[in-house]
């Protein structure tokens, strides 16, 4: 518990350090960092871009996967990665002001708690808190196509159809000859009970 | 835990409702659809030269900037900078610096990696004062020098501050060139009382910003007048170049230089050919960055428009100019030819006419003059090579300024034999019998060119060019016929640049292209319809109507043949001296044209419609309708009222003035105190129509929809959020509203709606949605479906007949939220021939997505626990997320970059409908939302069929003999 809480601590304390103060409005950094489902992010540098609250602000992603978004206001915010290849998770980022006052420019010191959140869900503040600089990595990468079956014989004698044929061609073939095979006095007997 | 369930169920119906849906196979990608990547017109091209390379860095009209192949035209990178103009670009050492801005906001400068376009570093200037604008590489460093407002900068790659040099109101400074250890700040001089307007030069010293000098040039210019313009080079430093309003002498200033203040030297020292009248006509430009200074002179002589560029190099003791390129635009085609007089000269001449995309106003020269690039008024961008009849690439950026589009149907296709039928004797096709025999000897030709290819084995080699470009003609392909389908179709773009395009819709090759002028002035077109849209057995074509904006705002009404983008004979081009508000499709045809008559609404003046086309004929074919045409005004953004009228005909029409129908107040809809409109939406024609009049309940029971041709959703925003009302737009009657508290609309984030049948979709975005009191109110994008009934009990209608605007009762609205996946910039949905399929919704995403999502899982009565009934009806349970799956993502991997509008259109098999999606760039494909019911499915294998009909053919000739022998047994036995 006490680890915990000296963990929570010092995350605080760190992203009172890299949250800017600029007229009123805030700075936030961050950085797309490899993963496995996308080991090189210069590749989205300019296919993606980092959007706040549905566009209203937005920041470029570098070769490196670094971003910063410019003119936050304090409060929620909702951070996206919008991208076309790829799914990021997204990133409920809250700044509010430190209590412990003014840096020495008179600016209010911020501080930033962001959390994962998933769309249509509520904004939990039971989910962990997120380091900052923001590091997000790639949730998925985006499979467009349904891949189109080949020829296979299996799937093709499958098919009812086939399987009609088949059950006919074993009537017109093999049933005759089941018929010479057998005993004729059991085959009388059989037309018999017809 | 029971929620936990039912999102659960919800998770797998919607999978299975998905799963369904008919996805895209990966060869289907590029042959059923098209992409154009495009970016918008060039404002500056800066040449980058890499690893032997060369490409050309642009700054676009639409925000962009972005790397173009000089070789090939390929698109290798973009970045989009929204609603940032870009007010100044610079290329150096592998990086591109911008400075941009939007409107009353603080520029932002930022360094890209021109090889990869990836962002390096940005500065923020203060936000204090924003005028003017423009930044600079400082030589042998990394850091820059930019000037915005009253405040001259040094930045370095980190971002800090070197020095900041308060300029103290001296003037508005639109330019910056380092040089030699200075930095000079060019821009308006503050006009005073005794002072006139003239240039203003800031000279400072780049290492520490102390002021070297201050002083004023260039009297009576102003940046950006045509008659002034600023070149520098990094060897060479910075100039001034202008000429005096009604002189023909040059003038030339070199920034700091002050002893002696001025050169002056006369034109003839580039163009012996110029007269003093072409001198007064001629406005400069700037023509890109060079190791010496460059700039454009453009001017017409002898009726032809040339464009000189030309550079200054230092001789003797002044600095000459000299020649680099020189652009003749002929009413026949492109002249030009590279070097000066003396030195070795690259030429080269292709065909071009000006009607296709207008007269060339830009031309940069590559490194080596291996390419000229001119790119003309219209958006039309080509690379000329020497000895090339034709470019050696073009880009059609028309396009990425279209406002509206409209698809034109194309004739069925004919045979080779019909074409010549239809070419000597048309007579003979009335015939059964004629007929028959052209159809046999079509086959026999089909046939025959089956098996020239090989019995369809051999492919073409043809390789296509990259996407948004084309390689070759200059002139487009015209394209005569369609397909038996309907899929090829013919979509017209009509583009503020004042250029019609149309596109085929199979592969997206140019079939025309037309530049509508007023007053020598492009006149933005804003809205195409097709005005006449079948051919009749006398061949009379389709026509395509541009209306734009020319000159003085004045509207510009400009009927083309639809499939050949030519202007009609029988009804030219047609100005009328207004501006107008609206134009509005009317329910008649004119008798003499065969077309649909248009109305305008102007913006000044009483209310009143004016018809088009002009002729009395049209007039009284309108006011021939037995039922009265109702429109409104006021449905602007910001409006605070909407005004329905009724039109009145005259009792006799005036001689010689076009025909216009007077307009009686209707009805008024004042917004509440606070609320002002920030969107609007209507039908798209022929939106309202359904195959089925209700929906049938699981009991068996029918809910009737309420389906109001009428039909208008207004949104406002207010003190208390976004509202959103219905209203009729003949009774101007309130059916329904609803207020979505903490909902803001912006330009970033704005109210979408579409209409379809008897469903209201609408996307807004909310700053808070409602949560559980112990949790913070969540941010997001909601897409709301409102769905009209004519009664909440079923099996109850209001009337056996049509909606009527005057029935007093109003519509049972269901109506409920999801939660969007992503931001979308246009909402649209499919519509096919008969509207018995099922539709998709369609969403473009900010991110480049296309995404086309089922209509059942945009249904208002999604149950959140569905009962017996609800699941035999085939309602899904209520799952707040709309997916973003990628199989329904019908762009796939193309990034379909700042949709404004997406149009659908059906095909003549009601299973699929085509779709075309365009902003920056143009997407097109098609959708079958039901699935391919009516035709082969994409899965069926020829192959499969031929060979089990061989095997049976074998089998039964193996069989015979079989079947013989026993025959012959059984008659013996």
């Amino acid at each position: 518990m006490l680890a915990r809480l000296l963990l929570i601590t010092q995350c605080l304390l760190v992203l009172a350090i890299g949250v800017l103060g600029i007229d009123k409005t805030y700075r936030l950094r961050g950085t797309i960092i490899p993963n496995e489902v996308l080991k090189d992010v210069s590749q989205i540098a300019t296919r993606a871009t980092a959007i706040v609250n549905g566009g209203a602000q937005r920041g470029f992603i570098q070769s490196d996967g670094s971003f910063v978004v410019d003119n936050l206001e304090l409060g929620d915010s909702l951070l996206e990665i919008s991208a076309v290849d790829y799914a990021f998770p997204k990133i409920h980022v809250r700044i509010s002001l430190k209590e412990d006052g003014d840096d020495a420019a008179g600016n209010g010191r911020a501080s930033v708690a962001a959390r994962f959140v998933q769309v249509g869900s509520e904004w939990s503040e039971d989910t962990p808190l997120l380091g900052y600089p923001l590091q997000i990595g790639a949730s998925g990468k985006y499979d467009f196509f349904t891949p189109r079956q080949g020829f296979d014989i299996v799937a093709m004698f499958s098919n009812p159809y086939m399987l009609m044929v088949g059950a006919s061609l074993v009537a017109v073939f093999l049933l005759p000859k089941l018929q010479a095979n057998m005993d004729p006095e059991a085959l009388k007997e059989l037309q018999n009970k017809s | 835990m029971l929620i936990a369930w039912r999102v659960l169920k919800a998770v797998v119906a919607v999978s299975s409702v998905l799963s369904g849906a008919q996805a895209l196979f990966p060869d289907e990608a590029g042959r059923i659809d098209w992409y154009q990547a495009q970016i918008g017109v060039p404002q500056r091209l800066e040449e980058h030269v890499h690893n032997g390379t060369v490409g050309l860095v642009a700054a676009t009209a639409r925000n962009v900037v972005a790397l173009v192949d000089a070789e090939s035209g390929a698109l290798r990178w973009r970045q989009q900078l929204g609603d940032e103009a870009i007010g100044a670009l610079q290329v150096r050492d592998g990086r591109v610096l911008t400075q941009s801005a939007a409107v009353d906001s603080a520029a932002q400068v930022r360094v890209w990696d021109a090889d990869s376009g990836a962002l390096q570093w940005s500065f923020t200037h203060a936000a204090d004062d924003v005028s003017g604008g423009a930044a600079a590489f400082v030589d042998d460093s990394d850091d820059v020098v930019t000037v915005s407002g009253n405040q001259l900068v040094r930045v370095a790659a980190d971002g800090s501050t070197a020095w900041t040099l308060a300029l103290n109101g001296t003037g508005v400074y639109g330019r910056v060139v380092v040089h030699g250890g200075s930095v000079f700040a060019v821009g308006d001089a503050r006009r005073t009382r005794t002072a006139g307007r003239r240039l203003h030069v800031v000279e400072a010293r780049v290492a520490t910003g102390e002021v070297v000098q201050q002083y004023d040039v260039a009297d009576g210019q102003r940046l950006g007048n045509g008659r002034v313009v600023v070149a520098a080079s990094r060897t060479h430093g910075g100039f001034v170049v202008w000429r005096e309003k009604k002189n023909i002498v040059w003038q030339l200033h070199r920034l700091g230089q002050t002893s002696p203040l001025w050169e002056m030297h006369h034109a003839k020292h580039v163009q012996m050919e110029l007269m003093p009248e072409d001198m007064l006509s001629s406005t400069l430009v700037e023509a890109g960055a060079a190791d010496a200074p460059r700039f454009a002179m453009a001017y017409t002589k002898d009726g032809v428009a040339k464009t000189l560029v030309v550079e200054l190099v230092r001789g003797g003791d002044g600095v000459e100019m000299r020649r680099v390129a020189l652009v003749s635009d002929r009413t026949d085609g492109v002249a030009w030819r590279t070097g000066d007089e003396t030195g070795e000269a690259r030429k080269g001449r292709v065909a071009y006419r000006r009607d296709t995309y207008g007269p060339v106003t830009g031309v940069t020269v590559c490194s080596g003059a291996a390419r000229v690039v001119v790119q003309t008024r219209g958006g039309l961008v080509a690379a000329l090579a020497h000895g090339r009849r034709e470019p050696v690439w073009l880009r059609d950026e028309a396009l990425a300024h279209a406002q509206d589009m409209a698809f034109v149907d194309l004739p069925a296709p004919a045979s080779p034999a019909e074409h010549a039928a239809r070419a000597t004797d048309p007579s003979v096709l009335p015939s059964p019998f004629a007929r028959f025999v052209l159809h046999w000897v079509a086959w026999a030709q089909t046939l025959r060119a089956w098996a020239l290819t090989g019995f369809g084995l051999r492919r073409s080699a043809a390789t296509a060019p990259p996407a948004g470009t084309e390689s070759g003609r200059l002139a487009p392909e015209p394209l005569a016929a369609g397909d038996h389908f309907g899929f090829s179709k013919l979509a017209v773009f009509g583009s503020s640049t004042g250029v019609v395009t149309a596109v085929g819709t199979q592969g997206g090759v140019r079939s025309w292209a037309h530049y509508v002028a007023h007053n020598d002035s492009p006149a933005a077109v804003e809205r195409v319809i097709v005005t006449r849209r079948s051919l009749p057995v006398g061949g009379e074509p389709p026509v395509a109507v541009a209306v734009g904006r020319g000159a003085r705002n004045h509207t510009v009404v400009a009927p083309l043949d639809a499939l050949t983008g030519a202007p009609l004979a029988d009804l030219g081009q047609h100005v009328m001296p207004f501006a107008y508000s609206r134009v509005l499709e009317l329910p008649a045809t004119d008798p003499e044209s065969g077309q649909l008559l248009l109305g305008f609404v102007p913006v000044d003046g009483a209310p009143r419609l004016v018809l088009w086309p002009p002729t009395t004929s049209a007039a009284r074919a309108f006011c021939a309708l037995t039922k009265p045409f109702f429109f409104e005004v006021g449905d602007d953004v910001g409006s605070t009222r909407v005004r329905g009228f009724r039109a009145v005909c005259p009792d006799a029409w005036a001689p010689d003035t076009p025909p216009e129908v007077d307009a009686q107040p209707a009805w008024s809809f004042d917004l509440p105190p606070g609320e002002t409109l920030v969107a609007a939406a209507r039908y798209e024609p022929g939106g309202y129509a359904t195959a089925l009049q209700g929906r049938v309940l699981g009991d068996r029971s029918v809910r009737y929809k309420y389906i109001n041709p009428h039909l208008m959703t207004l949104a406002t925003q207010g003190p208390d959020g976004v509202a959103v009302y219905l209203i009729d737009r003949v009774s101007g009657r309130l059916l329904h509203s609803a207020t979505h508290a903490a909902a803001r609309v912006d330009k970033e984030r704005p109210f979408l709606a579409v209409q379809s049948e008897s469903r209201v979709i609408y996307q807004l975005w909310l700053d808070a949605i409602p949560a559980a009191a112990a949790a913070p109110p969540a941010r997001g994008f909601v897409t709301v479906v409102a769905e009209l009934f004519e009664s909440d009990r079923a099996d109850e209608r209001t009337t056996d007949s049509a909606i009527s605007s005057r029935d007093l009762r109003l519509p049972s609205v269901v109506t409920e939220a999801f939660a969007a996946p992503e931001p979308a910039t246009a909402l649209a949905v499919t519509r096919t021939r008969a509207r018995i399929a099922t539709r998709d919704v369609l969403f473009a995403l900010s991110s480049g997505k296309l995404l086309a999502l089922p209509d059942q899982l945009l249904d208002a009565r999604r149950p959140l626990a569905p009962s017996a009934d609800e699941k035999a009806e085939g309602l899904l349970p209520y799952a707040a997320p709309l997916p973003l799956d990628p199989r329904r993502v019908v762009s796939h991997h193309n990034a379909v970059a700042s949709v404004r509008r997406i149009v659908s259109h059906p095909t003549d098999l009601e299973s699929t409908a085509l779709v075309a999606a365009f902003g920056l760039d143009v997407f097109f494909t098609r959708l079958s939302p039901s699935g391919v019911f009516d035709q082969l499915a994409p899965t069926f294998s020829k192959a499969n069929l031929v060979i089990t009909t061989l095997a049976l053919a074998v089998g039964c000739l193996l069989a015979r003999p079989m079947v013989h022998r026993k025959l012959t047994n059984r008659a013996w036995a």
